[in-house]
């Protein structure tokens, strides 16, 4: 039960693929979206698998896998250390791109248009009501990836203003979005090792900018001496080393060597 | 009870209760999708899925990943389990992922939008109108006649919840059990009806007419 005007609206701006600025993205840097997870998923993505979607209430545009194209290749690093890749094919996708004002005030039009908009904003269930207005939406215009602008950024890393992130939707059956793993991300893979470590929330809510908790610490001490883990388990003059870092300044990483 | 909900039950609470934060949410759920997949518990659920009867099996978070999986993958469930569900949350997502889970599997021939609440086809629409215009609470109060007294006023909170729940999902058996339940002629009727207006009112005009038109409510349809 909507209003004709408020349907038009929503379907003047779900696009084809082609001509979309998700096949602009994808032209210049390939059909790839990356994935940031915690370390214990290393071995898991060691060989191909399915991403899993994301399913919780809170999530910016419902039940989706959330990725980004390979554009932004560090724009999610928030999320985790290790980067999954995977390829996508998106020729047949309807696109909602919610990184246009305009596509953006259809969806309001039609959020304001539902019987549930009050509890909304009048009841304690708001995450609840968000959650299943932006599933209803995907599914009553068969949406199958929304192009947004992150809402949460890790400082240095992500661009929210010029970074795009993609929700991308997987079909049960006609108009029911998917909620395990990903048909359509399909082949994720560990390719991305990053040397550093976000706070998502701070006291409990999500939080705007993730500082980098490492690097500008790095950055102000003076003398680093790097060290590949594989040595720095086997080298005997290690206690001296660090012992001697102590003494003088500077600090020792180790790292993975490639 | 079902066995492998009982087992699932925290994984199921980690993935989907936003207070654990987004890495605990996406942590469990990427564990419990893998588990899923391996050990064939998806299987085992879709075959215990139809004796739950239990609304206590789950916290409300996970009744609303559960609600999705079984939506998602067509698993149809016991019809008490879900009219608990409606009327033990206020929350609107689990009302109205269970009315639709309780009405997806039926194909509705009857369009009609003047059905009395009572003879209305749908067997699981019926039993929840049925309880929307006699609440269990009211019920119980019936026979206290202090209590009663104290409380004149017909509570309509869980018919203004369930209907918004019809509204919002918008089929047109749901369309046709809302009209029913702001037909029905009971104490709570006015204040629902009142409530129904108010709703009408928030709408731009162009959303009121198709609401008019579809729900056909004395005194509002032809009105305008």
């Amino acid at each position: 039960m909507i209003a004709g005007s408020i349907r038009l609206g929503v379907e003047r701006e779900i696009t084809s693929f082609s001509g979309s600025l998700l096949e602009q993205l994808t032209d210049a840097h390939g059909s790839y979206g990356i994935k940031f997870v915690q370390s214990r998923w290393a071995a898991h993505y060691e060989t191909p698998k399915s991403l899993k979607i994301s399913e919780t209430p809170a999530l910016t545009w419902g039940t989706a896998t959330y990725i980004t194209p390979l554009a932004f290749p560090l724009s999610s690093a928030l999320y985790g250390r290790i980067g999954v890749v995977t390829d996508f094919d998106a020729s047949n996708w309807k696109i909602f791109d919610a990184t246009k004002p305009r596509t953006r005030l259809a969806y309001l039009r039609w959020a304001r248009a539902q019987p549930v908009y009050a509890d909304l904003l009048l009841t304690v269930h708001s995450t609840f009501t968000n959650h299943l207005l932006r599933n209803q939406f995907r599914e009553e215009f068969e949406i199958d990836c929304v192009l947004f602008h992150p809402d949460q950024e890790a400082d240095a890393h992500t661009d929210s203003a010029q970074h795009v992130w993609m929700a991308v939707t997987d079909w049960a059956s006609h108009q029911c979005i998917e909620n395990t793993l990903s048909q359509r991300l399909r082949n994720g893979r560990f390719c991305v090792l990053l040397d550093e470590d976000f706070a998502l929330q701070d006291h409990g809510l999500p939080i705007r900018t993730a500082n980098r908790q490492i690097e500008p610490v790095t950055n102000r001490i003076l003398n680093p001496t790097p060290m590949p883990v594989s040595r720095a388990r086997i080298d005997a003059t290690l206690p001296g080393q660090i012992a001697a870092i102590y003494g003088s300044g500077g600090y020792l990483h180790v790292y993975i060597e490639p | 009870m079902s066995a492998v909900l009982a087992l699932a039950a925290d994984f199921i609470e980690r993935t989907s209760n936003p207070a654990y934060g987004p890495l605990v949410n996406e942590e469990y759920g990427l564990r419990l999708a893998t588990l899923w997949e391996s050990e064939g518990l998806d299987r085992e659920l879709r075959k215990e899925a139809s004796e739950l009867s239990e609304v206590g099996t789950l916290t409300a978070h996970g009744w609303v990943w559960f609600l999705e999986w079984a939506r998602a993958h067509k698993v149809e469930l016991n019809e008490k389990l879900l009219i608990n569900l409606v009327e033990r949350w206020t929350s609107i997502l689990i009302q109205v992922r269970a009315i639709d889970i309780g009405t997806q599997a039926s194909e509705w021939l009857h369009r009609d939008a003047s059905m009395r609440l009572e003879f209305f086809p749908h067997p699981f629409l019926r039993r929840l109108l049925i309880r929307c215009v006699n609440p269990p609470e009211r019920a119980a109060l019936a026979d206290d006649s202090a209590e009663r007294l104290r409380s004149e006023t017909p509570r309509t909170r869980h018919a203004e919840s369930v209907l918004v729940s019809l509204l919002q999902l918008g089929r047109d058996v749901t369309l046709d059990a809302a009209s029913s339940l702001l037909r029905h002629e009971w104490d709570g009727q006015r204040r629902l009806l009142e409530f129904y207006g108010v709703l009408l009112e928030g709408l731009d005009r162009e959303s009121q007419n198709v609401w008019i038109e579809r729900l056909r409510i004395p005194g509002y349809y032809g009105e305008r």
